[in-house]
């Protein structure tokens, strides 16, 4: 008679556990609690990653084929001089487009945001903006550079090609859509002289960010290697006028 | 050498040489998945996504699947153009052929050709309130790239990767040598539907930041935008390309 | 022998998980639970060494059990809108730093003694 109790007991007791974890369970999946949020974040998460490893291989393995490519092509040309002079054109005009890595003497700019400055050493009448490193300052320092004649110029290592966007999403820069952050190291090929001497002229871009504050150091170098652009430019909307 | 071999074997009890290749395969399964862990945490914080909310979650899922459809169609075009020039080794003719379309694919790419298609036209006047300046024009023009222009021009100049604008005696306006004045007729090639849509963002978008500010502009989108070529000669005078190992 | 088979072992698992892909994100937090639980029972595996009651079976199945247990126990967490991960943590690290404590203890001891030793032979 008294095991019987217990076995009833233990009976009653594991079909109400079991029916609150159902219960439980139940709700959670029903509601938009924070946890279900964490959780379709996480598979979120998980998607962007895919995409990101799947991009990855792409990238790697078109970059194979491009110098099989270029390989193949040389091979195709190389006893025909007026075959050769096409394929050196092509060559030329993938430099210009910036899929090729290159090297060169040229300049180095470093900007660094001023980190001795935090929001309370300041004065009412000044502003940590002034301070930091903005997009709006790297878009005006290539644009500097360009005028000055550079023929290759990259931010921290993201090369600038002709669909590059400096753009800012908060306080976070992305040159061709990767975040970039201080310091910006601004690498240019070109006439050494001319770079130099056009980006710190008096009254020049480079001057005037050096006195609201930002740190900025500009050097010229014999060689600077420039990586290629690591993306894919082309043509979906726009077709040669015949 | 035997020997010893024999005596070493010898010296090994079998219960030992389990244990050894138990504890061993533990140390391979236990290492293993430490480091898989650490480079996924890695690659987490890389990414910057260990923060990010939905909405964040879903632009960075699209834009990561867009390049991943650029380079895998870019990839196929590639390996096709390889087996052709493979097919075609021993045909002086048409290896001509293949050579000049890749070399017009390459034109059209930099900007040395005369280009049609859909996309905006911008045009931007001097008002009496305010003039507009050379920095408004490189934004627009940083604007209609990030919302992904393939040609853009201004004033019937190609705007190419080395242009530059530049601001001469604090009032012209100078684009690659050439003095450009209002009105700014700004044509991009493009999808239309997004360089339309980016210029148009509520408050924050090109136009209504430029309206705010007193600036006349206007946009409208158009089907058959003709865009001329660069006619500066493009030169490589400091560049080398990088010698593979 | 042994040790022979750990450094083996650890170098392999290194290399195999050098190329091993990266696992979806929402699973790394199970991942980590495991390892946090195989790192005790290899903690606990050294203790019952050098107390000399050191059972292979005990250790492997403690190994494999308790990982499999504990993330079956974040799995019903996650589930139940309870964080149980942060008991399952609190209890494998509290154990690991006895452990640790105890190691150390043997070893310190160990290095005295023989320091002892060699004063009393010179």
């Amino acid at each position: 008679m008294k095991k019987k109790q217990v076995w009833i007991t233990l009976g009653l007791m594991c079909l109400i556990l079991t029916m609150c974890i159902a219960i439980q369970i139940r709700t959670i999946g029903s509601t938009n609690s924070t946890v279900s949020q964490t959780l379709t974040d996480d598979s979120l998460r998980d998607e962007v990653l895919m995409w990101k490893e799947r991009y990855d291989n792409a990238l790697e393995e078109l970059e194979n084929s491009e110098k099989e490519l270029t390989q193949i092509r040389e091979e195709a040309t190389q006893d025909n001089s007026d075959y050769i002079s096409k394929e050196e054109q092509i060559r030329e005009n993938n430099m210009l487009l910036g899929l090729t890595d290159v090297t060169g003497s040229g300049i180095i700019i470093t900007l660094r945001d001023n980190s001795n400055v935090t929001a309370d050493s300041l004065s009412a009448l000044d502003s940590i903006d002034y301070y930091l490193v903005h997009d709006m300052d790297l878009r005006t320092i290539v644009n500097e550079l360009k005028n000055a004649g550079a023929e290759a110029i990259s931010i921290n290592d993201q090369r600038i090609v002709q669909t590059t966007s400096i753009t800012c999403e908060g306080v976070i820069i992305q040159v061709n859509g990767e975040t970039v952050g201080s310091p910006f190291t601004i690498k240019a090929i070109g006439s050494t002289e001319l770079l130099y001497g056009s980006l710190t002229r008096p009254g020049g871009y480079i001057e005037a960010l050096e006195n609201t504050g930002v740190i900025v150091e500009v050097k010229k170098a014999d060689k600077i290697d420039i990586n290629k652009f690591s993306g894919v430019i082309n043509a979906q909307y726009m077709k040669t006028v015949q | 050498m035997k020997n010893k071999i024999k005596e070493f074997t010898k010296n090994i009890n079998k219960s030992e040489l389990i244990m050894s290749i138990i504890i061993g395969l533990i140390c391979i399964i236990l290492v293993c998945t430490i480091s898989i862990q650490f480079k996924t945490v890695e690659e987490t914080n890389i990414t910057d996504i260990e923060n990010m909310r939905e909405a964040e979650l879903r632009t960075q899922i699209s834009s990561w699947k867009t390049r991943y459809e650029e380079t895998s169609k870019k990839l196929e075009e590639n390996n096709n153009t390889i087996n052709e020039y493979r097919e075609k080794l021993n045909n002086d003719q048409e290896t001509e052929e293949l050579l000049d379309k890749e070399l017009a694919e390459t034109d059209l790419l930099v900007g040395k050709t005369d280009v049609k298609g859909e996309g905006v036209i911008v045009t931007l006047t001097d008002s009496e309130e305010s003039t507009i300046t050379s920095s408004d024009l490189l934004e627009l023009v940083n604007e209609l790239r990030y919302a992904g222009a393939e040609a853009i021009s201004i004033n019937d100049i190609r705007i190419t990767n080395s242009s530059y604008i530049a601001t001469v005696n604090a009032t012209l306006i100078r684009i690659d040598l050439q003095r450009v004045t209002s009105p700014y007729v700004v044509k991009a090639i493009g999808n239309p539907t997004y360089l339309t849509s980016t210029l148009n963002l509520k408050d924050n978008g090109f136009i209504d930041k430029y309206k705010n500010s007193g600036k006349n502009i206007t946009l409208s989108t158009e089907r058959n935008i003709q865009i001329l070529k660069n006619s500066r000669d493009m030169e490589i005078k400091y560049l080398r390309e990088v010698e593979e190992q | 022998m042994i040790f022979i088979a750990i450094i083996v072992g650890c170098i392999l698992g290194a290399i195999i998980g050098g190329v091993a892909p990266i696992i979806p994100y929402s699973y790394s937090g199970y991942l980590a639970i495991a390892i946090i639980a195989a790192l005790d029972s290899v903690f606990g595996g050294m203790v019952a060494t050098i107390k000399k009651n050191f059972d292979i079976m005990v250790f492997v199945s403690g190994f494999f059990g308790n990982a499999i247990l504990s993330i079956l126990l974040t799995y019903l967490g996650q589930k139940l809108n309870v964080d149980i991960y942060l008991a399952t943590i609190f209890v494998f690290v509290s154990r690991m730093f006895n452990n640790l404590a105890m190691l150390r203890r043997y070893y310190l001891e160990k290095i005295t003694n023989r320091k002892a030793k060699k004063t009393q032979n010179t």
